[in-house]
């Protein structure tokens, strides 16, 4: 590289200010950066980019360019196609909702949705103060999925993340994932194979996830599904599953692999601890029922397992 | 595919303990099919397990000389001359059994009698499926698919308690309860059988601890071919389907007791 992407940043910044003297801010600033790095970036790095790579250098580019423009502001830039949307589901009053949100600042996203279903007043005072967020505010959808579905409803954008709203994870780590999804996969799953430990002190609902991507003649993807935050879907794997889909993750999870979309892995977030009530737990195993249901109605009770060795016809003639 | 009896227009020889028709306690059935090394012992601990027992090898596309085995240890023998595939012995045997209790092994894998015995117990002090308490290799990241659908599916019941025990490994014992509700050709699948069993509200449990990993070794090695995992694995799908077609609640998931059974 004949020009350091810093000095790049900072001569498009210059130039940049240059022109818009007067009327520059933070927002059309971000703008600007993600658009023009998202055109050098492809120029710059070809057609198989490596991730950490495009970080650092987009890190750069950007740093360049505030000090170009003289003016601060917070992104990682990525080199996308399409525009990316956010989505959230606010569980509860959580203080981490804001640690989230904040890191979802530093990515180029056009929307970020959250869907609260349960807020003191002070607190969504303090969620709306947020900049860029779309709050949906519906106390009845206290169900995770059931909020993300109606929060991606009111997406529009090429690609949509779904994040935990109680775990705050590095811009760069989430951006992975929107990064995937917008050069080609329709779902980029979260990777968690690496912290699962031994098989036999896992929690129960990886033992279903894995056999259920068994079932579907994708051991490659292990234990990851869509029942797995962070993960990001392209508007193709939207329009193709439908909203309603989502309301089930490991149901949508199996459609996605029967109907051919591109599942894969998108990134790498560690899964947050948590305990699951005896209630949640059901609602797993309900959910897994039904990701079944539909591969067995749609390809066969034994999907790609075949029975032809057994002669079970001569159990029939036994018997009579 | 002709079924083919040795005994002139009968289905089965009868031979030695089992001459009358007195129901025996215990039914030992064990499909063998070119199972000549292991055999003769085989029927002889079977034979050990109770003092009230009738031991029915199904013989199945056996050329080795097991069948010659079998028919001299005095066990009731039915015989096929071309191979019924994995299972279907079990539920045949299971068919032709007289016994309160119903103990499955396998021909090919020597089980000392005192052994065996702990599953009967289990079943005459009240259980109706008692399993062998074996889990697999499991202290590992990656486990083999067949493993794997094992737990999954016992997680997928509710009965994740039970881990890695399943009818598709041997031994286990049925209650004759448990082979009437059941019906003997679920057998043939046996992922099916304890679906039906757990569905049904029959008193499934762990029993015995048999090491049929350290056991048999090429066994294991052979069921881990692709054509053999892959059955197991469809067996298991096949299992759930009959769950959700009989069992799965369609739309009110309000009401579902899980642990009973959902």
């Amino acid at each position: 590289m004949k020009i350091s992407c810093y000095s790049l940043g900072y001569l498009d910044g210059k130039s940049w200010r240059k022109r818009h003297a007067g009327q520059i801010s933070s927002s059309t600033a971000r703008r600007k950066v993600q658009e023009k790095w998202s055109r050098r970036a492809r120029k710059l790095f070809g057609r198989n980019p490596v991730w950490l790579n495009l970080v650092r250098q987009g890190n750069r580019y950007a740093a360049g360019f505030r000090q170009g423009a003289r003016i601060a502001f917070k992104l990682l830039p990525l080199p996308l196609r399409g525009t990316a949307a956010a989505v959230l589901h606010a569980p509860r009053q959580t203080s981490t909702l804001c640690h989230v949100l904040r890191q979802l600042r530093g990515l180029p996203l056009h929307q970020m949705v959250v869907v609260m279903h349960d807020a003191t007043p002070a607190f969504f005072e303090k969620v709306r103060a947020q900049p860029d967020v779309l709050i949906v505010y519906s106390p009845e959808m206290q169900d995770p999925d059931g909020g993300r579905a109606l929060g991606a409803k009111l997406t529009g954008t090429d690609t949509v993340l779904f994040v935990d709203a109680e775990r705050p994870v590095k811009a760069a780590k989430l951006g992975r994932f929107l990064w995937a999804a917008d050069s080609g996969l329709d779902a980029a799953l979260n990777n968690v194979s690496a912290e699962l430990g031994r098989f036999d002190q896992r929690p129960y609902d990886y033992r279903m996830a894995e056999f259920l991507n068994t079932s579907l003649r994708r051991t490659d993807l292990k234990a990851n599904t869509m029942n797995m935050l962070p993960f990001a879907l392209s508007r193709r794997a939207l329009d193709s599953l439908g909203i309603a889909a989502l309301m089930c993750p490991p149901k949508a999870h199996a459609a996605a692999i029967l109907s051919g979309l591109k599942v894969g892995v998108g990134g790498r977030v560690p899964v947050r601890k948590r305990h699951k009530d005896s209630a949640a737990f059901i609602k797993t195993v309900l959910d897994y029922a039904e990701a079944w249901r539909h591969a067995l109605s749609a390809a066969g009770i034994r999907l790609l397992y075949p029975d032809r060795y057994r002669n079970r016809q001569v159990i029939e003639e036994w018997v009579r | 595919m002709a079924k083919t009896t040795l005994a002139d227009g009968a289905r089965s020889e009868a031979s030695g303990q089992s001459h009358s028709s007195r129901k025996p306690r215990v039914s030992v059935i064990i499909p063998v099919m070119n199972e000549r090394r292991t055999l003769k012992r085989v029927l002889q601990e079977a034979s050990r397990v109770d003092p009230d027992t009738e031991v029915i090898a199904v013989v199945n596309g056996s050329t080795d000389g097991s069948l010659r085995i079998a028919r001299r240890s005095g066990a009731r023998v039915i015989f096929f001359d071309k191979p019924l595939g994995h299972d279907v012995g079990r539920a045949i045997g299971a068919l032709e059994a007289r016994g309160d209790i119903l103990l499955f092994i396998d021909a090919d894998m020597v089980i000392p009698a005192k052994q065996l015995h702990r599953f009967v117990a289990d079943v005459s002090s009240g259980a109706d499926v008692a399993l062998n308490d074996y889990s697999g290799p499991v202290k590992r990241s990656k486990v083999h698919r067949v493993v794997l659908a094992k737990h999954a599916f016992n997680v997928f019941l509710g009965r994740q308690d039970l881990r890695g025990a399943s009818l598709t490994a041997i031994p286990h014992a049925l209650s004759r309860k448990a082979l009437d509700v059941i019906g003997a050709s679920s057998l043939a699948v046996p992922p099916l059988a304890q679906a039906k069993a757990i569905g049904s509200g029959l008193i499934v449990r762990l029993s015995g601890h048999v090491d049929v990993g350290r056991l048999n070794a090429p066994r294991i090695r052979r069921e881990r071919t692709q054509s053999l995992s892959s059955l197991i694995v469809g067996d298991h799908l096949e299992a759930i389907h009959w769950w959700l077609e009989n069992r799965g609640p369609r739309v009110n998931r309000k009401n579902i007791n899980y642990r009973q059974g959902w």
